[in-house]
């Protein structure tokens, strides 16, 4: 049963894609056009049945002005976006629809400013074009748990197929990360975890790259949101259509009765703030009354929404009687791996799009603009690492003891233990901490305790012990993962006690105010020697600049 | 008040075991639940060992958690148990494409995709 790493096979191609989701999809479709280059794309799970991307309802920023899309998201970002990357996204995202309805995914008119794109549905348009590529190797099933470089250049990756236990490497000129999110399992609740089961949003591109010697910037910046409800003691991701409130305390009071005089709406960071206030100074339960609210526009509904009223519905759940409890999760991370617009990483050859990419939205992303992102950085980076696994040459074969290494690493936790400790008891310490220390109000005492827990949990991840077999191990594969887990609140934790200021839904009781003397710049996590070190990176501010909009 | 679901659940490892065998399993439940997030805590509190896609798109479209539900091809994410019932839950294939416990490959035609 043990993990066998001297019939490890290794693997070779032009354009490797980490992860199934709709931007990993895409880059995969798009660096295949080039019928020279062999591209491979790995996912954690099937595509369309694993990650982020199916949870999400497809309401997608595109329609409009393209400097209205661009001016909305740097002012509700706080400055904190990287210009060049938000200009070039609300510019490229009607053509990139455009392309994405080439290739059969349906693209509808839905509001104002955006249009919906469904999500499990466009990911069996996208799957399907993966599958018949003949240039494209779809592995499905597959976690990759560690980059590789040499001299700097990256090399390749280590990889485990969930099903069979096989370890093996893929050696690549070009890598393209597309692993989604970092916060699925940071906290008690998530909007990331349906039904509170785990989606496995589990940092690992963010730390892999870390580990690899990639720059991160602002990974302080999470998104909460009042999404996860309880109606009925059901643990429930709740999105109603016409998501405005109003939002009540248990007292019935208002905490908020409009919230379109904020750029985000329901996605504001005040909003967040002032329910978390609430919860915090005893007036919880928090409510969303919609008893009132006027009557569904049919022309707005696509199919994830009408779907997600008839889930509600079979659930004995009617928003029109009964006011629906809300509790504050995590949602998404604004926070990511440092990339150009041409989402190139600090490694030469490694590249990253979609959620894990950092400074895209600033401080506080817009609903929708996530989807116009995957879409179209999805393309862009299928694109550039094309391009650059054109000119690149092998880096060399990946070293046999950085592979024996990574197999110990992943059966260590097969191994039996003294004290031993399930990954479930870790897990709930550190979201514990995480509820705690790190969520939507911070302050320098309590992040400092969470950086010190988080290193008592950390030195814990050595008792960790799962059953012992390979084929389909669950518990396996979530204490590969937790290790991922731990350093993705470290990251957290650490640029968050850096940031001495509040901005967007980064918020510091000791710093309540906006410091754009000193901080109007990203935080920017390294490796050096080992270490985390936080340091500070400057903002492209090419277009919009904050004083015009303050005063 | 609280009262047991009695799961009865397809178990087999074709990496350890002989043949499949249906395992038990009493669980304490306060309201209804669904399905999956019945085998969640079956996984997590009671057996570790046990396998199935645990992915939830939590909007009944993604087809990760189809099983077979009292005999019955249904998603496991909006089948509700209350307490006191006794569900038998098997993967959808088997022996063809059957992998462990109660996950199975998925044929392209499950996925919808065309």
């Amino acid at each position: 049963m043990a993990l066998d790493t001297r019939h490890s096979t290794r693997r070779q191609c032009d354009v490797l894609i980490i992860g199934g989701g709709g931007a990993g999809a895409l880059a995969a479709i798009e660096a295949s056009k080039d019928e020279k280059l062999r591209v491979m794309l790995l996912s954690k799970g099937p595509i369309g049945m694993s990650g982020l991307t199916p949870t999400a309802n497809g309401g997608t920023a595109g329609a409009g002005p393209e400097e209205n899309l661009f001016n909305l998201m740097i002012t509700t970002g706080r400055y904190l976006n990287d210009q060049d990357i938000a200009w070039f996204m609300t510019h490229e995202i009607k053509n990139a629809l455009e392309r994405l309805k080439e290739l059969g995914v349906p693209v509808v008119p839905l509001r104002a400013r955006s249009v919906a794109v469904q999500s499990t549905e466009a990911l069996r348009r996208l799957r399907y074009h993966v599958k018949h590529r003949p240039n494209i190797e779809l592995r499905e099933d597959v976690l990759v748990t560690r980059l590789f470089t040499s001299d700097g250049v990256i090399s390749g990756v280590c990889a485990l197929d969930l099903v069979t236990g096989e370890l093996f490497t893929v050696e690549a000129k070009a890598i393209v990360l597309a692993t989604g999110g970092s916060t699925g399992e940071l906290y008690s609740h998530t909007s990331n975890n349906p039904f509170g089961i785990s989606t496995g949003a589990a940092a690992t591109g963010h730390v892999m790259a870390f580990r690899a010697g990639a720059d991160l910037v602002d990974m302080e910046m999470i998104q909460f949101l009042p999404l996860p409800a309880r109606p009925r003691g059901l643990y429930i991701r709740y999105f109603p259509e016409f998501w405005n409130g109003p939002y009540q305390n248990r007292l019935g009071e208002a905490i908020e009765d409009d919230v379109s005089k904020y750029g985000a709406a329901s996605y504001s960071a005040e909003l967040v703030q002032k329910i978390f206030l609430e919860m915090a100074e005893g007036r919880g339960p928090v409510y969303i009354d919609q008893r009132s609210s006027t009557a569904i526009d049919q022309k707005l509904l696509i199919k994830g929404w009408e779907q997600r009223r008839r889930l509600i519905k079979s659930l004995g759940i009617d928003p029109r009687e009964t006011k629906i409890e809300l509790l504050l999760g995590s949602h998404f991370s604004m926070g990511g791996v440092k990339v150009s617009a041409r989402t190139e990483t600090t490694i030469p050859g490694l590249f990253a799009t979609g959620e894990i990419m950092g400074a895209v939205h600033g401080a506080c992303r817009l609903s929708g603009f996530s989807f116009s992102q995957m879409i179209v950085f999805g393309f862009e980076a299928g694109k550039w690492a094309a391009e650059y696994a054109r000119r690149a040459e092998y880096t060399g074969p990946i070293p046999g003891e950085g592979v024996v290494a990574e197999a110990g690493l992943l059966h260590r936790f097969m191994e039996p233990k003294k004290d031993a400790l399930s990954v479930a008891a870790l897990k709930n310490r550190l979201k514990q901490v995480m509820d705690q220390y790190v969520f939507v109000v911070r302050n320098k005492e309590g992040l400092f305790r969470a950086a010190k827990e988080i290193d008592a949990i950390e030195s814990d991840i050595a008792r960790i012990q799962v059953p012992r077999f390979v084929r389909s191990n669950l518990e396996w594969t979530r204490a590969i993962e937790f290790p991922f887990v731990v350093e993705a609140a470290r990251l957290a934790t650490h640029s968050a006690l850096a940031r001495e200021e509040s901005r967007g839904f980064h918020y510091r009781s000791d710093f309540p105010k906006e410091d754009d003397a000193r901080w109007l710049c990203h935080t920017l996590a390294r490796l050096e020697g080992g270490k985390l070190v936080i340091g500070t990176a400057p903002v492209v501010l090419d277009h919009l600049k904050p004083e015009a909009h303050h005063g | 008040m609280a009262e047991a679901i009695t799961a009865r659940v397809f178990r087999y490892d074709p990496d350890q075991d002989a043949e499949p065998r249906f395992q038990e399993y009493s669980v304490t439940v306060d309201d209804d639940t669904s399905v999956l997030v019945l085998l969640n805590r079956i996984q997590q509190e009671m057996d570790e060992t046990l396998s199935f896609r645990s992915f939830c798109c939590g909007l009944q479209l993604c087809r990760s958690c189809l099983m077979r539900i009292n005999g019955k091809r249904r998603f496991a994410c909006i089948t509700l148990v209350k307490p006191g019932d006794q569900v038998t839950v098997e993967p959808l294939t088997y022996p063809e494409g059957h992998i462990k416990d109660l996950v199975a490959s998925i044929t392209e035609e499950e996925r919808g995709e065309t």
